[in-house]
């Protein structure tokens, strides 16, 4: 026999979807406590609930949107909507297929080597127990180094003894000679 | 009516301007879920590709003209419903199957409320995959607006608020379409059921 009012199944469905207020829900936690009828409405709306989800859910699972969002950037560049994806080196494909463009890299390239790489003369910071070892001032402490241009290096060579305040200033030309200027 | 957060916002201002990054962003957040409501209406995972992608097409096309007066989503899903219910209208015209929308339940079934007294429904009885069958040729003879409602709070699990936003319609009628489209499901699977049990 169905004892269970339309209203009831209203609010029942109402409940489910958690859309009752404090006192209507209450009232059908009131009957599904003893309506065997309703609680088995409850379940079967669940039931249906879950299996409709499980369906949509399996079938999103199976579906690419990788290529979708493809097909569709596509045709929102063709009508205008978004701008073509840039890439880093775009502006080089426009040179690729010139049979200049390989001697003349490597004619820069070659140009940038000699230009920037580094002398052999010691740069300021080849300094200290290089410079030490090198001319054998085994007693000095160097105070100041100096590159004049590519071909000299001055140095102030101050003795380790505090009582010494003598300091020599050495010039170092390029191969190693040694020029005191005073 | 819930507007529009500040991130969507920023993100729709980013698509206005064209920006690629942000449709790809904005595609990805949604198109499982519009893919979703569009498949709950038309039961057809290809169909509901298409539509999924011209879902997005016409939102793009007309993002200019959205206010932000909605949340970003219930808009999305309007224009996802619209242009399934479209399909549908089409596929309709085109064969012979006839949904009576103003009818609350399906003409061959009784009006007589399934049911299930004396333990549970013909639901339960079912197994997982058997139920799934059943589910969903009970769900393809339903109306399109009913499985459009039911979409939307099963699967997408919308307000009653929500769903009137998104289809347009007051919440009185979002709870009828809704209780109806539950009931012609029952009645569907009951007969069912009574047809397995007589073979």
């Amino acid at each position: 026999m169905t004892t269970t009012t339309e209203d009831t199944r209203v609010l029942l469905q109402r409940y489910r979807d958690g859309e009752l207020n404090e006192q209507q829900r209450r009232y059908i936690e009131g009957l599904l406590t003893w309506n065997k009828e309703l609680a088995a409405e409850l379940a079967q709306l669940d039931a249906m609930g879950e299996a409709l989800r499980h369906d949509t859910q399996e079938q999103m699972d199976a579906q690419d949107f990788d290529t979708l969002g493809k097909n569709l950037m596509e045709r929102l560049q063709a009508d205008g909507l978004v701008r073509p994806p840039r890439r880093a080196f775009d502006w080089l494909s426009g040179f690729a297929w010139r049979p200049w463009l390989v001697p003349v890299a490597l004619a820069v390239l070659v140009a940038a080597g000699l230009t920037f790489w580094p002398r052999a003369v010691p740069e300021p910071q080849d300094n200290g127990a290089v410079l030490r070892a090198r001319l054998g001032l085994n007693d000095c402490v160097i105070e100041y180094v100096e590159a004049v241009n590519s071909a000299a290096l001055v140095f102030e060579a101050k003795p380790a003894s505090e009582e010494d305040d003598t300091m020599t200033v050495i010039w170092l030309f390029e191969g190693g000679e040694k020029r005191d200027p005073s | 009516m819930a507007a529009i957060s500040d991130s969507e916002w920023l993100l729709l201002e980013r698509c206005r301007r064209g920006e690629r990054k942000a449709f790809e962003e904005l595609v990805s957040l949604y198109q499982r879920r519009v893919f979703g409501v569009a498949y709950g209406i038309v039961r057809n995972p290809n169909d509901a590709l298409d539509l999924c992608q011209e879902t997005f097409l016409r939102a793009f096309r007309s993002i200019g003209r959205f206010k932000g007066d909605s949340r970003l989503y219930t808009w999305l899903y309007r224009i996802a419903v619209n242009v399934s219910l479209d399909f549908v209208g089409r596929r309709k015209r085109d064969s012979t199957v006839v949904f009576d929308e103003t009818r609350q339940v399906e003409p061959e079934l009784s009006d007589e409320w399934p049911s299930s007294a004396g333990g549970l429904g013909p639901v339960e009885e079912l197994d997982r995959k058997e139920l799934m069958q059943v589910m969903s040729g009970a769900l393809e003879k339903l109306s399109p607006k009913h499985r459009a409602v039911l979409v939307l709070r099963e699967v997408e699990e919308l307000s009653y608020e929500e769903i009137a936003e998104t289809l347009d319609i007051n919440v009185g009628t979002v709870m009828s379409r809704l209780f109806n489209a539950r009931r012609n499901m029952q009645k569907l699977l009951q007969a069912y059921m009574k047809g397995e049990s007589s073979r």
